[in-house]
């Protein structure tokens, strides 16, 4: 029974190769080749339907064999191809495939469907069923790394929750069709409503994609193609160049080339544009191993401590709707140094203007300081749902302003190579849109990727699209626009569908599918082929269309294997000159004033049902699963709104009640609240999770005015607790008697100058007690506990896994956690238990904030990615009873889950608390309860999606990071194989290989030309709680900042 | 009754089924389920000498020996080729042209949380008929050594192989 | 009048058996529980507990099938109210071989009156505590992984360096040693219920259950002789077992746990609550099986001041913990502590101190000793304060190094049930117990009676 039990708890899928085929047939093969308990009690149990008298029979079962013993193990299949050669589906043998070896994993150059930046990425697949992203090294956007909604996206693809055929909705109400029913309707709607077809599509970066929309209009004989947008600044700031230089576009942005960097209310390493571009680009400058110790500053405004803030060397806050104002005062305080170029700032009175904002005036002075002594190495953006304010046009005038002063355009700002082009306007669009609905001057209405009963929740769409011939909405799910339009069109994954992207020009990449549809889905460019009549531009589908177009510029063959075409042009451009009018300034609401933004992990809330987002702590206030009102401790002492009171948030006529929670680094007068939650219709994970901010937008419809409009909470004397993976109270002094953690050297930090003269600035002395060694009492010091102390009796002839950590680069986005959620098969819990506190997160991110709440301009807020530390004397080793975690001889801590009886010993005694306990079965859905335990649910299709390198936990079983091991080990065959050592860099954590800012280095520490080894060594290197003697094997680099 | 008696025989019999327990051999020794077609090795890789690794091609560079695809079957079988009108193999053939997989039973079934690597032992020059038997002479596959962890862990032991936990664990 | 009679007088030395009994009263009275028909008094308390006891058994099958996660048990704390019951009991069972194995070596006659009692309560508590000790675990059905049996894994041991294995052991030989030393004591006992019984199958009961017990001189001082040499190897089991419990927190590197003064202190605590326990069941057996001659006010004394002295040990275990983490120097150790009067639990704290250090200070009065009330009060209030020692210890997990994963523990309705559950059961088999053998060691017990008139020597 014994063994059996783990058979049927510690499932891995079983991968014997059957090629993945949308047909019905095949998938039934599929559900085959994964094994199935042969007891029907068992599956019954599983499927999670059983009555009391069968909860005694599966007891009595258990009991009785648990006595007797054995019993035969249950049967396995082995399902091998028919043939391992293509079958077109006409059913005839083409050609054979090189790449069908089972248990061999390949990667395929593709696009990154997780948001709009378009970076290249490497699919991992192995036996047909792509297992996850890496970002491609190739690609100048992604150079290698990959963010968390990008690692996240991947889940996507294997959502339960997606449309799995064309769905038509009849007052309401979905039955399930087919494409050639759809296909009919939509193709006589077109032609009895001719010229009037109208395609709103999301921004899109695929310029074939583009000309195909073009050429299908044509075809159909007219109509329009709006593009629409939500929570992004593209619109404001293509207005704003049209403005200042006359053209009006979206540049592109070198964060690489700036010194400086003044961002206002600006998440540009969160989701602005190009995230994980920006925010690679911005490390480089942050990477202090190299010889020289120098290092950009980065200046924060924001009106929200967002993830990119916590990155500053000076976080300014600001209060919602002052962001112009304070750019404005900037450039005054830059032309009264002597600064030319700007335009309408004489008449500012910069003491009034400051004291208005709220903040100090040799700050402001210092700001401009550094930007004038780094003139054309310097860059101010603005930009975001929390920068769209009423003038938001003018904020980026201003910001073009400031750039042009310093004689950034051409240098860290490209006009040239840009990222969009001509006239941007997605509100204008949204606008006509309606016009055109009103005035029923819309046949056939296409939505694609464009979910505006959501993110225009006041535009009243839902009566609207009526007034269409028929709208046909191209998404994934059935979401809240689809309900509302005549026909759902399924679109298939990124991952699944051929496609290109231009996100910036001159950067060409294909997004190729690695696997075929899991459902009757079509990628929209497909569909518009197969609605234009079968054919398009000479072509049949949009792979032959793709396919000519760049055979013509390169070999497409190569094309593929590597993934881009072309390469980022960082070399000076002409510059701009500025003629802008800059407006003069309006004073903003006197009481507190609100901030809707758009959120690290959920962006706009498109990915709402994915439960790796969900469950990815904001990188800030470390909630999960909720949106809530952020408001500053003034405040809360003010109004007496305290943590998990739900307060009723009014602007105007329209409020929302949401959880209250206290963020230090708020403006006193300032209140943040994120965009992207509160869907209603993405799926069982997303569905009612938050509440939809968007209801709180302004402006003229539809709304499109984010931040910067005064709002009255009150308290509703209800309470709610928001599940959060870290503390909130801990910074009350009462309870910590003055042995707060700020005394605890967990974080070391120092300032740039500090460390200039002194490498080891702040980091404490490690001392390791005295311990008698040899007859004589001696107190060892180093770095790495000494040989000779006792208990390390561990020597490591081959490998020695180390890890270093540079709390310089760490920007806390948590791409990491994410990749190594997947890489590592970690479940997902769902809000109740990450509220009683069993996240299963291997990698967690701790955040804490340094300085006075009371003083939000002192406050920096650091973060501190933790791992299991793979202790040399790890404490959980000798507390085991039946030794599931021991000592390997390459330095890791291995943890054995079948083993494993889950005494919890091991995590009590762990300092560091890594170690994570299964408290459910987290692989089936397990809800007796009537808690929601949001699980992986194993069902199809999720279970494809599983690493099968990496055992899925039973229940009742500790674990915890394992430096990779599946990876190491992998490599560590090949090399064996191929009779080598593994070379540095060869082998990746998953952590390490997406970690956008390159903080991670993971390696062989005993190899001394190894990064690893040389950043241990490093003056910065420290180990956390050293004085245990327990010699971790990761180590950090303390944080340093450029604050003078 | 006899007390005596008793006082030998309680003692004794228990400490045989203690020894049972512990020496019993493992039951999954001799498992030989029925395939879906008695695939006869001893004709393929005994009578007509064909090497292991023209069906089971992964064995060197795989974690998995690989079980051939149906065409592989048909290199031979195929159309008109040898025992053609053998019942097994026309139904084979049948699957084929209908594109249908053939369902093999698992014979060496390690458990879902081991993790071996064919190629790894191969190429360190380990011989399948260690932990195989001698396929050559098996009309039906059937398991013949035990296969649990302590069969592992002394053939590592005797050829100093890891033994690290995470050498098959992960 | 004897001699022996009269030095008792001279001294003011209280008889052991009052009331001026015959060796036949003592077997009679002792027995009657074991004859007549039970009490209505008894089946009401007895129905009340198997209830819980049932209730109880659901929900471990529950626990079982769910698992752990209807606990409240979380990340940082991963042990709660299971280990801190498992302590708790385990702690309750010392009195028992210290009554029966110290005392008896000591030759302290008193103790022949509550022996017997004391030491069923122990093997009930342990039982109770090794329960706990199974289910806390995540994969129970795996818990007999954790003796080192030969096995098909290479094979693979157990980790003997590791606290929990060393627990196993100790337990388990704890649970031996005491069951053969309370069984061989009954023997004579239950002989004597033989011999009284009327009815055929009580005889046959008692027969099988007496080993068929002759009494002879022989027999006799084969029963002397294993008692003393069994007191003499469970002697230092009374301070072992309780060390080696107490080594689960001490070999951990947590503040707050790492400490050296635990098993001392956690022995003390034992034998405290032990003794409180005892008090506690012989207050009640006294009234409801009518023992108040066997069991005197004067052994309740006794029993008062050990308490009161134990009291006083665990009060300056408290204190010195605290000094201690003062004068270490480590914040962490220092945080520790004053996390643990002053941090979220301190209310669990101040009842502590309240139960188990000022309240037994009552006995510093005689009066106070023989009052009935205060002495039973006093011991279900030591008891509290003993369970809730143990919660704050555990306590200290949720406040450790890395402030990140400082978390609080809310216990769930489960957690309490169990904890009840945990009283169900024992008090289920110790009502049982009463019914079927003699609360009280006849056989020992007459050989402390007063002699009488005209009695020979």
């Amino acid at each position: 029974m014994m063994k059996d039990e783990s058979f049927q708890k510690e499932k891995k899928s079983h991968w014997m190769s059957y090629e993945l085929r949308g047909t019905h047939r095949e998938k039934e093969l599929q559900k085959q080749e994964f094994y199935t308990s042969p007891d029907p009690l068992i599956q019954k149990i599983k499927a999670g339907d059983f009555d009391r008298k069968t909860f005694l029979k599966f007891m009595g079962a258990s009991v009785v064999m648990t006595s007797v013993g054995c019993v035969q193990k249950p049967a396995e299949k082995i399902v091998p191809y028919v043939n391992i050669s293509s079958i077109s589906n006409e059913g005839a043998p083409t050609e054979q495939y090189d790449f069908v070896k089972h248990g061999h994993s390949y990667h395929y150059a593709s696009v990154c469907g997780g948001c709009s930046a378009g970076c290249g990425v490497l699919v991992k697949a192995r036996d047909g069923r792509p297992l996850k992203l890496e970002g491609n090294p190739n690609h100048p956007i992604s150079q290698g790394a990959l963010c968390a909604s990008g690692q996240a996206s991947l889940f996507d693809l294997y959502d339960s929750d997606r449309a799995p055929e064309p769905m038509q909705i009849v007052q309401g109400k979905p039955k399930s069709s087919d494409w050639v029913v759809l296909d009919k309707d939509v193709r006589e709607k077109i032609k009895s409503n001719a010229g009037k077809t109208v395609i709103v599509t999301k921004p899109l970066n695929s310029p074939t994609s583009k000309d195909l929309i073009a050429e299908f209009l044509k075809s159909i004989g007219g109509g329009k193609h709006l593009e629409v947008g939500f929570y992004g600044s593209e619109s404001s700031i293509a207005k704003a160049n049209e403005i200042s230089f006359g053209k009006a576009l979206v540049p592109n942005y070198h964060f690489d080339k700036a010194r400086v960097i003044l961002s206002i209310d600006c998440d540009f390493m969160g989701n602005f544009l190009s995230p994980v571009e920006f925010q690679r680009d911005f490390a480089k400058r942050r990477d202090l191993t190299q010889s020289n110790k120098a290092m950009n500053q980065f200046f924060a405004a924001e009106t929200h401590p967002t993830m990119t803030g916590t990155s500053a060397d000076q976080r300014i806050p600001l209060k919602p709707g002052d962001q112009r104002k304070f750019a404005l005062v900037v450039a005054r305080a830059l032309s009264d140094l002597g600064v030319g170029g700007a335009q309408g700032v004489s008449g500012i009175n910069l003491e009034a203007a400051i004291a208005e904002l709220g903040i100090s005036k040799d700050l402001v002075q210092k700001v401009a300081k550094s930007l004038a002594d780094a003139r054309g190495a310097s860059l101010v953006v603005a930009g975001g749902a929390s920068a769209e304010t009423s003038d938001a046009i003018d904020l980026q005038i201003a910001v073009n302003m400031l750039n042009s002063m310093l004689g950034n355009d051409g240098k860290t700002i490209d006009p040239v190579n840009v990222r969009k082009e001509g006239k941007i306007d997605y509100s204008e669009n949204l606008s006509q849109l309606s016009q055109d609905l009103k005035s029923q001057n819309v046949g056939v209405l296409f939505l694609y990727g464009v979910n505006v009963a959501y993110s225009d929740p006041l535009g009243e769409w839902g009566k609207l699209l009526h007034q269409a011939a028929l709208v046909v909405t191209v998404s994934d799910r059935l979401d809240e626009t689809a309900m509302v339009s005549n026909w759902l069109a399924p679109l298939s994954h990124s991952l699944e569908a051929w496609g290109d992207s231009e996100p910036v020009q001159g950067i060409v990449a294909i997004q190729q599918p690695t696997v075929r549809p899991l459902f009757a889905t079509r990628s929209f460019e497909d569909s518009l082929i197969s609605w234009a009549g079968g054919e398009l531009a000479g072509s049949k589908n949009f792979y032959e269309i793709l396919k000519s177009k760049y055979s013509k510029k390169t070999n497409w063959e190569d094309l593929l294997r590597k993934g881009v075409l072309g390469q980022a042009n960082k070399s000076d451009k002409g510059g701009r000159s500025f003629r802008g009018n800059v407006a003069p300034l309006a004073s903003t609401p006197s009481n507190l004033t609100v901030s809707l933004y758009a959120s690290t992990a959920l962006g706009d809330g498109e990915r709402a049902n994915n439960s790796q987002l969900q469950e990815l702590p904001d990188p800030v206030s470390k909630v999960t699963w909720d949106n809530y009102v952020a408001i500053s401790p003034q405040y809360s002492r003010s109004s007496g709104l305290k943590l998990n009171d739900v307060a009723k948030v009014t602007v105007g006529d329209k409020s929302l009640d949401l959880p209250v929670l206290v963020q230090p680094g708020l403006h006193p007068e300032a209140v943040g609240i994120a965009l992207g939650y509160g869907r209603t219709a993405v799926g069982g994970i997303g569905n009612g999770v938050g509440q939809n901010a968007a209801l709180l937008a302004q402006g003229k419809s539809p709304n499109s005015v984010y931040s910067g409009f005064s709002v009255k909470l009150e308290s509703t004397g209800r309470k709610y607790k928001l599940a959060t993976t870290q503390d909130h109270h801990m910074m009350s002094p009462g309870v910590l008697m003055g042995t707060a953690w700020k005394e605890r050297p967990l974080i070391i930090s120092a300032k740039l100058q500090d460390y200039s003269q002194n490498g080891k600035a702040g980091i404490p002395e490690p001392e390791i007690p005295k311990i008698l060694i040899n007859g004589k009492l001696e107190r060892s010091k180093g770095a790495n506990p000494p040989s000779d102390v006792p208990g390390s009796e561990f020597q490591y002839p081959g490998y020695k896994w180390g890890m270093a950590v540079d709390l310089t680069q760490c920007t806390g986005c948590g791409a990491c956690v994410v990749a190594c959620n997947i890489e590592n098969n970690v479940p997902m819990v769902g809000r109740d238990e990450v509220r009683m506190g069993r996240e299963m997160h291997w990698m967690r991110i701790d955040r804490y904030y340094i300085g006075d709440p009371e003083k939000p301009e002192s406050l920096e807020i650091a973060h501190q990615p933790l791992m299991c530390q793979h202790c040399d004397n790890a404490p959980c080793e000798t507390v085991c009873p039946v030794a599931a975690t021991v000592h390997g001889s390459e330095g890791t801590n291995d943890m054995v889950y079948n083993r494993c009886v889950g005494t919890r010993y091991c995590s009590n005694n762990c300092p560091y608390k890594v170690r994570r306990f299964n408290w459910l079965e987290h692989w089936n859905e397990h809800d007796l309860l009537g808690g929601e335990h949001y699980t992986f649910k194993a069902q199809p299709p999720r279970n494809l999606g599983l690493n099968p390198e990496v055992t899925v936990r039973a229940r009742g079983v500790m674990e915890k990071c394992n430096f990779c091991a599946s990876r190491v080990a992998e490599t560590k065959i090949k090399a064996k194989n191929e009779g080598r050592k593994i070379k540095d860099g060869e082998v990746l954590s998953a952590c390490q290989e997406t970690c956008p800012s390159g903080a991670i280095v993971f390696g062989n520490v005993n190899d001394p030309e190894a990064k690893v080894a040389k950043l241990l060594k490093d003056e910065r290197s420290y180990k956390l709680l050293e004085y245990l003697n327990i010699g971790p094997a990761v180590s950090y680099l303390s944080r340093i900042r450029n604050n003078a | 009754m006899n007390l005596q008696l008793l006082k030998i025989t309680v003692p004794v019999a228990a400490v045989a089924a203690l020894a049972f327990l512990i020496l019993s051999p493992s039951r999954y020794v001799g498992y030989s389920p029925d395939q879906p077609i008695p695939f006869n090795h001893k004709i393929h890789a005994g009578d007509n000498k064909i090497d292991c690794k023209y069906c089971h091609t992964g064995v060197e560079t795989s974690a998995h020996a690989t079980v051939p695809p149906s065409s592989t079957c048909m290199n031979c079988h195929g159309g008109l080729g040898i025992a053609s009108k053998q019942e097994h193999v026309k139904w084979l053939t049948n699957q084929y042209y209908e594109n249908k997989p053939v369902s093999w039973i698992k014979v060496h079934d390690q458990p879902d949380f081991v993790y071996f690597n064919h190629s790894r032992h191969i190429q360190r020059g380990v011989d399948c008929s260690g932990c195989h038997g001698n396929i050559a002479e098996a009309v039906k596959v059937k398991q013949v050594q035990s296969l649990n962890m302590g069969y592992c862990v002394d053939c590592h032991r005797e050829n100093n192989a890891p033994n690290d936990c995470s050498t098959c664990h992960r | 009048m004897s001699l022996a009679q009269a030095v008792r007088e001279k001294l003011d030395i209280p008889d052991l058996v009052t009331g001026g009994k015959s060796l036949r009263d003592v077997t009679s009275d002792i027995t009657k529980p074991n004859e007549d028909f039970p009490t209505s008094l008894w089946w009401k308390v007895f129905t009340l507990v198997l209830t819980i006891t049932l209730v109880d058994v659901a929900i471990i099958g529950y626990l079982f099938y769910e698992g752990l996660y209807i606990l409240g048990i979380n990340n940082p704390v991963g042990w709660g109210f299971f280990v801190v019951n498992f302590v708790f009991w385990i702690g309750i069972g010392h009195a028992g071989t210290l009554i029966s194995a110290v005392l008896y070596l000591f030759r302290q006659g008193w103790r022949t009156g509550i022996n017997r009692a004391a030491e069923a309560m122990t093997i009930f508590a342990v039982l109770v505590a090794a329960s706990n000790l199974i289910l806390h675990v995540g994969r129970p059905w795996l818990g007999f992984w954790l003796f080192p049996y030969p096995n098909e894994r290479g094979p693979l041991w157990v980790n003997f360096r590791s606290p929990l294995i060393w627990d196993t052991f100790a337990v388990s030989t704890y649970l031996s040693i005491s069951l053969v030393f309370w069984y061989i004591g009954l023997i004579p006992d239950l002989a004597s219920l033989r011999d009284r019984a009327t009815e055929t199958w009580r005889k046959n009961l008692y027969n099988v259950l007496s080993f068929g017990w002759v009494g002879s001189a022989r027999a006799w001082s084969h029963l002397e002789i294993v008692s003393m040499v069994l007191a003499a190897l469970s002697t230092p089991l009374v301070l072992s077992v309780h060390t080696i419990v107490s080594f689960d927190f001490a070999v951990s590197i947590l503040p707050g746990w790492h400490t050296t003064i635990f098993p001392p202190y956690f022995v003390a605590g034992a034998i405290f609550s032990g003794f409180a326990m005892v008090v506690t069941l012989m207050v009640i057996a006294r009234e409801v099986f009518n023992l108040k001659d066997y069991i005197t006010p004067k052994h309740l004394d006794n029993m008062n001041k050990i308490m009161m002295v134990t009291g006083l040990i665990v009060g300056l275990a408290y204190s010195t913990e605290f000094f201690i983490a003062w004068y270490s120097g480590n914040e962490y150790e220092g945080f520790a502590f004053v996390n643990r009067a002053f941090g979220p639990y301190g209310w669990a704290y101040f009842i502590m101190i309240s139960c188990n250090v000022l309240s037994p200070q009552v006995f510093w009065f005689r009066k106070l000793r023989y009052s009935i009330p205060v002495m039973f009060v006093a011991s279900l209030v030591v008891n509290v304060g003993m369970w809730f020692e143990r919660f704050v210890i555990m306590m200290t997990l949720h406040r450790d190094f890395l402030p990140s994963s400082w978390a609080m523990y809310t216990p769930t309705l489960f957690d309490y049930a169990m904890l009840i559950g945990t009283f169900g059961i024992f008090f289920t088999l110790f009502l049982l117990w009463c019914r079927i053998m003699p609360v009280i060691a006849i056989a020992e017990v007459k050989t402390v009676m007063p002699a009488k008139e005209g009695a020979h020597h």
